[in-house]
């Protein structure tokens, strides 16, 4: 074979060796195994790049699913590895003798949900979220390994907090947790960031406020020290002028606008999210912790 | 709705948490009203939601602390609502004005993680028909925790209960019944019915029956039918009649 049409091909060693392979392989893995393999003398692909290899695995992705075969290429939580179309999934599970699938129940989703958008998330914020108790629900989670114990949270009590394990992400087909819809939006970064927008926004207009006041009555002010006191609480705190909106006027029509607006509201368990320590770094912390 | 009578004898509790919780409840009374998420009139609200609890009492539902909970925070809020603004009495976290606030965005919030948990759910159904080549296919275990309802959920079906019992108020006045039916034998009925039939109108199933505790035990039996994945419930359309089927295989 001549160099050009070897190097023309990378694509092909790499497609052959995804489907020969027992497990997903990642191209860190392919990269080794191409290297590695110069010592039995197939020297070709020695030396590709990750970034040659993605390019190579790109294209094949894109024209296994052209053609139409029943199967493709795809980027799992593991690495690359074919698998068949969903279209063929109920002759599938006949052929494969498979039972009625187990589906997870909506109050184990839910649960599920909030703690793959806010992990780490203790069983305290899961709870304030979904206004029930969730132990058992966290019990049988963990018992199908869909979520671990990644930590304990600094507030008193050190409650344990729980994030998704490798298992979530594949029982959904998700190659990271960032991949989930909407993360940006439920995130606790995000809610988090609003909460601070927020308070910041209100300690202004609450000192705005104040100077006004001193401006008028200055000699009536009781005591300037109580007045410190609110900006400083660390409660949740929403947008001002959504306050007042909803205490006089009649919005139109708020529903439709339930997802723009948005970070109005997303402070609403920002009490516990914000109490000292309790923050999204704090996992880092206990990831050697039992 | 009707108000709570006695609570029948069951062996069969319904574990109203396996369900659904207060905060769905309530988004479920918003939505079937057609009102404002952020202006909800808490007056009715609290009204239907004390009818749904009673509705559920009387079907002896094992109602958790939070359903209760949530009552008694509708009955403050809406208390304070009565209240002119400079004489509600502090709150140390309520820092707004409108004393439903804080419970609209716990709601909102709550609906965003729906959402998501609705999001997941379909990535599931996506994902069971997946196979890879390169291992086994990813099961988890069975899940015990809870029950969904896929298009239907429990108020719904409370609500259609409630249809039902007002048809035989009136006749009930005054009569002694000896407890002729049992949940168990009930739930051999509808599977029989269901058997033959294929697919039963939910009206339907009470067809025959004159009694208040018939019709009760008939929908418990159809609640734990549901809860062991025996029966499937559909809807026509949202709020439409609702229709008992075989599972889907």
């Amino acid at each position: 074979m001549s160099t050009t049409e070897i190097q023309v091909d990378l694509k092909r060693v790499l497609g052959a060796m995804i489907l020969a392979s027992n497990e997903p392989l990642s191209i860190r893995d392919l990269r080794k195994i191409l290297g590695d393999s110069a010592d039995s003398g197939a020297r070709e692909f020695a030396g590709v790049t990750e970034g040659a290899i993605r390019d190579a695995l790109a294209v094949l992705a894109e024209e296994t699913k052209d053609h139409a075969m029943g199967f493709y290429l795809v980027e799992g939580a593991s690495g690359f590895h074919y698998q068949t179309d969903a279209s063929c999934g109920p002759w599938l599970r006949h052929m494969l003798k498979l039972d009625k699938p187990s589906r997870l129940s909506r109050p184990s989703l839910e649960t599920l949900a909030i703690v793959a958008y806010r992990q780490p998330a203790t069983r305290a914020e899961i709870e304030s979220v979904r206004g029930v108790a969730v132990d058992h629900v966290l019990r049988a989670l963990m018992e199908m390994q869909l979520i671990r114990i990644v930590g304990r949270s600094d507030v008193p009590g050190r409650p344990f907090m729980y994030g998704t394990t490798q298992l979530f992400l594949e029982h959904f087909g998700l190659k990271k947790v960032d991949d989930l819809p909407g993360i940006e939006q439920l995130s606790r970064a995000e809610a988090d960031r609003i909460q601070d927008a927020e308070r910041a926004n209100r300690a202004a207009e609450e000192s705005a406020r104040r100077e006004a006041e001193s401006e008028l009555e200055l000699d009536l002010t009781p005591d300037p020290e109580d007045r410190e006191v609110g900006p400083l609480l660390d409660v949740p705190l929403e947008a001002p002028q959504m306050r007042s909106q909803s205490a006089t006027e009649r919005v139109g029509d708020p529903v439709a606008d339930e997802t723009t607006s948005d970070h109005e509201f997303s402070g609403e368990n920002g009490a516990d999210q914000s109490a000292p320590g309790d923050n999204a770094s704090a996992g880092d912390d206990f990831d050697d912790e039992k | 709705m009707t108000e709570p009578t006695t609570a029948e004898p069951q062996d069969y509790k319904v574990d109203l948490e396996v369900f659904e919780g207060p905060l769905d409840l309530l988004l479920y009374l918003i939505k079937k009203d057609e009102v404002d998420i952020y202006d909800i009139p808490i007056e009715t609200i609290t009204t239907q939601y004390m009818n749904y609890l009673s509705l559920m009492r009387m079907l002896d539902f094992n109602i958790a602390g939070d359903f209760i909970v949530m009552a008694a925070t509708l009955m403050m809020i809406k208390s304070r609502m009565l209240l002119p603004v400079d004489e509600r009495p502090e709150l140390e976290d309520e820092e707004d004005d409108d004393p439903r606030w804080d419970l609209v965005r716990q709601l909102v919030e709550y609906k965003k993680f729906k959402d998501a948990a609705s999001h997941l759910h379909d990535l599931q159904l996506h994902q069971e028909n997946v196979f890879a080549a390169a291992d086994e296919p990813v099961e988890v275990g069975s899940d015990e925790s809870g029950v969904t309802l896929e298009e239907v959920n429990i108020f719904e079906l409370l609500s259609a209960l409630n249809t039902v019992l007002k048809r035989v108020e009136k006749e009930e006045l005054g009569q002694i019944f000896a407890q002729e039916f049992t949940v168990a034998d009930k739930i051999e009925v509808i599977l029989k019915l269901l058997r033959t039939a294929g697919r039963l109108a939910f009206t339907d199933l009470f067809n025959d029956m004159a009694t208040r505790y018939e019709i009760v035990t008939t929908f418990l039996a159809l609640l734990e039918l549901i809860r062991l994945r025996q029966v499937d419930v559909v809807q026509k359309g949202e709020f439409g009649d609702i229709f008992l089927v075989n599972p889907a295989a």
